[in-house]
Formats: structure tokens, C-alpha cells, sequence
């Protein structure tokens, strides 16, 4: 009787979640969600493992709210919010020391100054290019992470992105010809944390729409622990001596998303804001 | 109806409705270089055509100004796949329908916007934004 109510809780639920009728994603259920008493997911639940036994980070994630930056959607380092307690400071969209004092060297604040004051024109995803790390963290549309046990493949839906970390044990190169826009990833579990080391960046990535640079000497470390089955705390370590006088840390906070998929997101099919940049300047 | 059940359905029903009223996140971020958060401006008119693409769903009226012209306006919406996480969808607004729809000037061209808000005249709310550009006017 109870899983008969708890089947046709979901079917209700399924189908409100769906939309008017004249919308075209059919839901599908997730497999596996844990249930409360009251037959809603449990978000609190436990982390699910993989048949190696570590926690298992597959699932499509959405950013939580309170990353993304000012709302009048201006550009800009506005004044330190202090993070949350018991956290790092945390990343938004906007701006990656929105809780933080960012050690810029003088070249990365000059640059950086430069963009906003260009109404971050050349933000790669104006342009519909691949946004980098911490812009695919932040993005507000979602993102797919499928672990295998010798590669972790992340999706993102925006600007078609996709991350390979590689977690068969390799090293990181030393020789690639090819500065990469996703760089190249390796990962290794130390306990229920997955840290990841990517290196080998092009010179023109951008940490944030302000336009904090990263440059080919960078590296990125993350620490991937999803805490609760529903959430994933992802703490980004930047390195980079041209860009920065010493490491600094931040914190994106992701939630699980149930009962959905990624859109196909094809960002040059109908591009024309870039058209109005340039016609500004006339 | 047991209890267990109403009371999924209410959740349901609550969790749809805050969906479709809370802001519009944006993808491809570049308002601050389109648009200027300085001229917020509003226009009545007829929708002629809806273009459900990305990076960005676009909203094309014909309104008509004080001499009686016809003018057409492109609005610049949010992606359609946040849309659509929204509960709205490509037939929502018909080629004829009347719409008030309030947004951000173009930089470069007075009938081109970032919409912000679109209602019918009746005031019902549709493709609902959040102010200026990047990602909606989360907290």
C-alpha cells in the first residue's frame, strides 16, 4: 500500500513537473532517488556509491542560488559579502572574489579593470566559445556528471562543454602542442573527495564575466565532495603566477536536479547580439 | 483522495508555480555589452513572430508610436531551454497577440531590447525576466 501511494505520489508529482501539455520534454523518472517517509525525494540522503566504492558524483547538478553576482547585471567588484560560516569564500558568476580579496598581480588587475570598463565585450561567451571552469560552474544551466571508473565526463548544456578527468591514474602532460580552452584534467580520490588537477590552459581564459584572467601558467585544483545526495560543494584552488601573487581558494555550491535532462543547447544557431557590440562604437 | 497524496499534489502544484514566477536565469552572458542598464524603456503592441532558437528565444512586435507608424521592435529573451524549465513553451505567444513587454535599450539601435517582462493586456504574466543581463536576479 505504501509503495502503491508512494508510485502514485511521483506519477502526480511527474506530471505537474512537466508543464502545460503543449510542452515538449516528456519527464523521465531518476532511477534510485531516495525517499522519505512521505515519499518525497530525500535530498539529505545518503551520498550512492560506485561499485569501487567511492561516492558516486553522477547525476545532473544545478548551481544554487546565491552565486551569480549583482542583479542589476552590472559589471563590477562591489563590496566583500562575507562567506557563509564554516565555508570558503564563495565564487559567483560575476565575480570570483565576490566574498574574497583576490591577490591579483598588477597585470591581472589592469586586465581585468580593462575588460569591465569594455563591458566584458570579449567574454567568451558573447561569442558562444567555450567559457572555462569556474563560468561552467557557475552557469545557471545545468550540467551532467557521468563517473566511470577510469574517466569522469562533466557536460555542461551551455556552449556545449565537456570536461574529461581522467581518473586512470595518468599524469598530467608536460608536452601538449595545444593550449586547451577545458585544459587537461586528472583526478585521484583522497576519501570521499575527489581532487582534480588541470593544467595546460590557453593564455585567454576568463575566471569570471568581469573578466579575472587565467593565463597558460595557470592551474586548477578542485576537491568535488558531494556531501548529501543532493549536494556537491566544489572547492577551486587557483594558481597562477602571472595572474595572481599566491593561490587563493573558492567554493561553488551545486544541487541535485531530478527527473530531467540537458537540453540541446546550439549557441550559434541563432547568434546576433555580437552584430549590435561593434555598431555601438559607430 | 488519501492525505499522502494531497499532499504530494500540493507540493507539486506549489513547486510548479514558484518555478513560473520566480526570475529568468539568462545563457550566452553579454548584456553588459549589448545593452545599457541605464535605459529601461516599455512598449505596447502585436507580436508578428517568436523565434524559439538560442542562445536566445527572440520576441518581434509591431507597436505603433504617436504618429500612427508602425514600428518593429526585436526583444532579445532568455535561452528557450530556461524557458522551457520554466513551464513555458513556443506556442505560449501567437503571431496577433497583444503584449506589453518591458525590457533594456540596445546600445546601438532604439528598437532593439533585453526584454525583462511580458504581460498580455489583461496583465497575465508571460516569459517573466529577471532585471539586466547575465544570470536572473537570484539571491
Amino acid at each position: 500500500m505504501q509503495t502503491t501511494l508512494h508510485a502514485a505520489g511521483l506519477i502526480v508529482f511527474l506530471s505537474a513537473m512537466s508543464g502545460p501539455l503543449s510542452a515538449q520534454w516528456p519527464a523521465f523518472p531518476t532511477p534510485g532517488v531516495p525517499l522519505t517517509s512521505d515519499g518525497e525525494p530525500d535530498l539529505e540522503g545518503p551520498v550512492p556509491r560506485t561499485a569501487d566504492g567511492k561516492p558516486d558524483l553522477s547525476g545532473i547538478w544545478e548551481r544554487v542560488n546565491g552565486q551569480r553576482g549583482p542583479v542589476e547585471g552590472q559589471l563590477g567588484r562591489g563590496p566583500k559579502v562575507s562567506p557563509p560560516p564554516g565555508s570558503p569564500p564563495v565564487a559567483h558568476f560575476f565575480d570570483i572574489g565576490a566574498q574574497t580579496d583576490v591577490p591579483y598581480t598588477p597585470w591581472a588587475d589592469e586586465i581585468t579593470e580593462q575588460r569591465m570598463a569594455d563591458n566584458a565585450r570579449g567574454n567568451p561567451d558573447a561569442y558562444c566559445l567555450p567559457i572555462g571552469h569556474m563560468l561552467y560552474h557557475l552557469h545557471p544551466q545545468p550540467r551532467k556528471i557521468i563517473q566511470t571508473p577510469d574517466v569522469i565526463v562533466i557536460l555542461y548544456e551551455s556552449n556545449s562543454g565537456v570536461r574529461q578527468i581522467f581518473t586512470d591514474g595518468r599524469s598530467l602532460p608536460d608536452n601538449d602542442a595545444l593550449p586547451w580552452w577545458f585544459g587537461y584534467s586528472i583526478g585521484r580520490w583522497e576519501g570521499d573527495t575527489l581532487i582534480v588537477e588541470t593544467s595546460g590552459f590557453r593564455d585567454d581564459v576568463w575566471l569570471d564575466y568581469n573578466g579575472s584572467p587565467l593565463t597558460s601558467s595557470g592551474k586548477i585544483i578542485e576537491r568535488f565532495h558531494r556531501t548529501k545526495y543532493g549536494t556537491l560543494e566544489i572547492d577551486i584552488t587557483i594558481e597562477d603566477p602571472m595572474a595572481y601573487t599566491e593561490p587563493f581558494t573558492v567554493r561553488v555550491n551545486q544541487r541535485i536536479m531530478l527527473n530531467t535532462n540537458l537540453y540541446e543547447f546550439v549557441c550559434l544557431e541563432n547568434e546576433v547580439s555580437s552584430r549590435y557590440f561593434y555598431e555601438s562604437e559607430e | 483522495m488519501s492525505f499522502t497524496i494531497f499532499r504530494v499534489v500540493l507540493t507539486s502544484v506549489a513547486l510548479v508555480t514558484a518555478s513560473l514566477v520566480s526570475a529568468q536565469s539568462f545563457a550566452h552572458h553579454s548584456f553588459a555589452a549589448e545593452f545599457d542598464i541605464n535605459q529601461p524603456f516599455e512598449v505596447t503592441g502585436s507580436v508578428t513572430l517568436i523565434k524559439w532558437t538560442n542562445p536566445h528565444a527572440r520576441l518581434y512586435i509591431d507597436v505603433e508610436d504617436e504618429n500612427g507608424e508602425i514600428v518593429s521592435y526585436d526583444f532579445e529573451l532568455t535561452s528557450p531551454n530556461i524557458l522551457m524549465r520554466r513551464g513555458w513553451s513556443r506556442n505560449d505567444l501567437q503571431p496577433g497577440d497583444r503584449v506589453r513587454v518591458s525590457g533594456h535599450r540596445a546600445r546601438s539601435r532604439a528598437t532593439v531590447g533585453r526584454a525583462t517582462g511580458i504581460s498580455r493586456e489583461n496583465g497575465e504574466v508571460v516569459f517573466v525576466g529577471g532585471p539586466g543581463g547575465g544570470a536572473g536576479s537570484d539571491n
